[in-house]
């Protein structure tokens, strides 16, 4: 009690105060993990640690105290220093209830606007950030009514504060209109050029446009920070022309200054535990865009460059060699499966010892023996040494030793017309990658090859990373069908106008000219007594489909399944080509979109790797 | 009657949240996510757009709402950052959206114009199949099939402009020829075909002449 007291006397008033006002705010936000106030006490010009901060790495809200004392000067209200402060750390923890709220958006945004607005340069480019996230933070807070008068109090002192710009009276008239913020005379007095006017005019109209929402679309946001960018962009130029309002001076505004533009020099000097929390941040965005911007998003902030050699895709008329992919594309998969929650690890049974009695199997009664094994039937119901005969068990170890793991046999079509996993983001690899992590981290065989025109032997490893540089690797161009023949034969009917290479491929004629082959090898064959889960992904067109359906059932250890994709057809009796099912004792499984990738790729985990199996033999011990 | 919780001090008076209405930027967002997963365009689609195209238009006109052609454009740049599951009924649901405002504002004696700059990023199948265009320009855009089959089966277009180093004379182009074939033939469809033949003829021509591939 008395430390608590010590401490209360060294902190000033104010500190107090800030400290009052940060408690009184969070359990209005019903006490979020937001940690802090951390109170500056530097004068500062410094965007952030100048006027107030949200760390959103390590969920810590700032508040400069001479710039709270600087905003409460300017504001008319009885007890200006906590309203101001209240207001302030209203707008920070704002950012991290409302806008941006992930750490995934800020980068995404972070990086997009470098690349909306590359000619503005660095300093231009974090206002435009900086600006559109308080712009969407105070207009959410204001609409969800969160310390909205004191957000408002905040905005008009520190209108007040600081000389206006363009930029400044914009967006105070902006702000007139979506919050009801009060006139100021220093502003609505100031007398502006005509063409001054105009551009604000311009501006204004472009912010109109703004739609306030606190969702979490990557693209959304992306498409409101171009609108809001280009609509302030021209008057940020003409602030420029003013020395009294230059861009130095607008750092030191509230509406400037919260939350700050992610770059990768910030990255590189962070300790190794929060670059951490950026890379699980990117591996968030992973999910929602493509490999290709992904690999761009990577190279900029954590400097990896992206791959380079891509070979083409499309329908191939040459059998090439296998392009084995390289490690940074195995990673990107490893990162996808991670993202997409994909992989499964079969629990380790424990293994226990059991005692079974032995058929007819009996011994000389002896003092020491379990009473619950003891025959009397031989001695009359009662105990008679030479007479009694005790009951003779065995022990054994169950269930681990008799827990069978199932192995994996994974066939993927290489061909050119599924994508080529380096230069795309191919959801056939992500669900294999899926397999192959959760097979082997529970211990379970693996064995993979790649087919088209020809199918590679079986490779087995127990490294994993070997595994999925073979699932990752493309042949690409191998033959499909022959494309020239059909052609010549198409051509021959003066039936087609014209027709692309892709075009040939979707004709229903197609499948006559197919010459893929999913040749299922006799290293395949599994030992008897091992389960083998076989999983073949393709998109049809397996010109061999008899001989590898009559090899897939001709043992019962095999659980065949097909992923099927769209594209050619699977010629297996009663299978319709869009319903999934058994048939003919294959489980296919039809891929109508990616995420039925996702989705089947789980079952299959679920349904055979996680599924308990019967034991086939139980083993002696001793 | 007081409320008898009015004598604590530590109880926060309501609050005044405002309810927000959707905006048709979100809205347009939302329905191509739920379209994307509903209707799939298999790969052999060349066969089957008609079809296609008259169920997505059915389930736009039905689930749309208003929207006017800055949100279409809007939409265009925020999809265009996010990777599509189903990048050809993204594609054609652009192209709907834009072809049922087309529709609608052509009642009300209208010209529709729209005019999209990705700034080099990839939208593959935008405006796939749309039906009616009046005024339609797509510049700095990656990506196949953009643009493919505008105003086909029964469409309608004044002018389309991809831009790019040979537009003015492929627009002067389709421009002859259509008139050419008018000429000779009624038939629309036949000659929507016909089209896309010379053009992929004219467009290799240019492209010997120029020494590329």
């Amino acid at each position: 009690m008395e430390k608590t007291e010590d401490i209360q006397e060294k902190l000033t008033q104010e500190e107090l105060t800030i400290i009052e006002g940060f408690e009184e705010v969070k359990n209005s936000y019903y006490r979020p993990p937001v940690k802090g106030p951390m109170i500056i006490k530097k004068e500062s010009l410094e965007s952030g640690i100048g006027t107030a901060l949200f760390d959103q790495i390590n969920n810590v809200v700032g508040i400069n105290l001479p710039f709270v004392k600087k905003l409460s000067a300017h504001s008319d209200k009885q007890s200006a220093f906590l309203s101001i402060a209240r207001g302030l750390i209203s707008h920070e923890i704002g950012h991290y209830m409302f806008h941006p709220a992930e750490l995934s958006l800020s980068l995404f945004l972070s990086y997009n606007t470098t690349r909306l607005f590359p000619d503005a340069g660095g300093a231009k480019q974090d206002m435009i950030y900086q600006l559109y996230l308080d712009y969407q933070d105070n207009n959410l807070i204001v609409n969800n009514s969160m310390h909205s008068d004191d957000l408002k109090n905040t905005l008009t002192a520190s209108f007040k504060a600081n000389p206006p710009s363009l930029l400044a009276i914009a967006l105070h008239k902006e702000y007139r209109r979506t919050m009801a913020l009060p006139e100021i005379e220093q502003i609505s007095n100031m007398k502006l050029e005509k063409e001054d006017s105009r551009k604000i005019d311009s501006a204004l109209k472009g912010l109109e446009k703004i739609v306030v929402a606190d969702s979490q679309e990557y693209g959304f946001h992306t498409a409101q920070l171009k609108i809001f960018g280009e609509s302030i962009l021209p008057l940020l130029e003409s602030d420029e022309k003013y020395g009294g309002n230059s861009m130095q001076g607008l750092k030191n505004l509230i509406y400037s200054g919260a939350i700050q533009r992610i770059t990768a020099e910030d990255i590189e000097n962070l300790p190794e535990v929060e670059k951490d929390k950026i890379i699980t941040a990117l591996e968030k965005i992973s999910k929602r865009i493509s490999k290709g911007d992904y690999e761009k998003i990577m190279e900029y902030f954590l400097k990896k460059s992206p791959e380079s050699d891509v070979r083409g895709k499309g329908i191939g008329k040459t059998p090439l060699d296998n392009k084995i992919a390289e490690m940074s594309v195995v990673e990107y998969y490893k990162t996808l499966a991670r993202a997409h929650n994909g992989i499964v690890i079969r629990p380790k049974r424990i293994s226990a010892l059991q005692l079974q009695n032995i058929e007819f199997g009996l011994k000389e009664f002896h003092p020491s023996d379990n009473p619950s094994r003891i025959d009397l039937r031989f001695s009359g119901g009662m105990i008679i040494p030479g007479l009694t005969k005790t009951r003779r068990q065995r022990k054994i170890l169950s269930p681990s030793e008799l827990d069978v793991v199932p192995s994996l046999i994974l066939y993927k079509d290489a061909s050119g017309s599924m994508p080529d996993p380096s230069a795309d983001k191919c959801y056939a690899t992500l669900a294999g990658t899926m397999l192959v992590q959760s097979y082997i981290g529970s211990g379970a065989e693996v064995k993979i090859a790649l087919f088209d025109a020809s199918c590679d032997e079986l490779s087995q490893t127990k490294r994993e990373d070997e595994l999925l540089r073979i699932l990752c690797s493309y042949k690409g161009g191998g033959t499909t069908f022959d494309i020239e023949k059909m052609r010549k034969e198409l051509e021959e009917t003066r039936k087609n106008y014209y027709m692309d290479e892709k075009m040939l491929a979707s004709h229903p004629l197609a499948k006559s000219y197919m010459k893929k082959q999913a040749r299922v090898t006799m290293r395949a064959r599994e030992k008897k007594g091992n389960l083998a889960d076989i999983v073949i992904i393709t998109d049809g067109g397996i010109s061999n489909i008899k001989e590898l359906t009559s090899f897939l059932n001709e043992n019962q250890n095999y659980r065949p399944i097909i992923l099927h994709t769209e594209g050619f057809s699977l010629d297996i009796p009663g299978y319709d080509q869009k319903t999934s099912g058994t048939y003919d004792g294959i489980s296919i499984y039809k891929i109508n979109s990616v995420d039925d990738f996702i989705k089947f790729g789980k079952k299959i985990l679920y349904e055979n790797l996680l599924q308990r199996e019967k034991r086939i033999m139980p083993s002696r011990i001793g | 009657m007081t409320n008898p919780f009015d004598k604590l001090k530590g109880i926060l008076p309501p609050r005044e949240i405002k309810t927000s209405e959707e905006s048709p930027l979100e809205r347009l967002i939302k329905l191509n996510r739920e379209l994307e997963r509903e209707i799939v365009l298999p790969d052999d689609w060349y066969f089957k757009i008609h079809k296609f195209r008259l169920n997505l238009y059915e389930q736009i006109s039905k689930r749309a709402g208003s929207y006017d052609v800055q949100d279409i454009s809007n939409l265009t740049t925020a999809l265009s950052f996010e990777e599509s599951k189903n990048q050809r009924t993204r594609g054609a649901y652009i192209g709907g959206l834009l072809s049922l405002l087309t529709e609608k504002n052509h009642k009300l004696n209208k010209t529709t114009s729209l005019e999209i700059d990705l700034k080099r990023r990839e939208f593959p199948y935008l405006f796939l199949a749309c039906k009616y265009v009046d005024t339609l320009k797509i510049s700095n855009i990656k990506g196949d099939y953009v643009g493919s089959w505008i105003a086909d089966y029964n469409g309608k277009c004044d002018i389309l402009d991809k831009e790019g180093k040979y537009s003015p004379q492929l627009k002067q182009f389709i421009e002859e020829q259509r008139q050419k074939y008018i000429k000779h033939n009624g038939n629309i469809k036949k000659m929507n075909m016909f089209l896309n033949k010379e053009i992929k003829e004219f467009y290799m021509s240019i492209m010997e002449k120029n020494g590329k591939n």
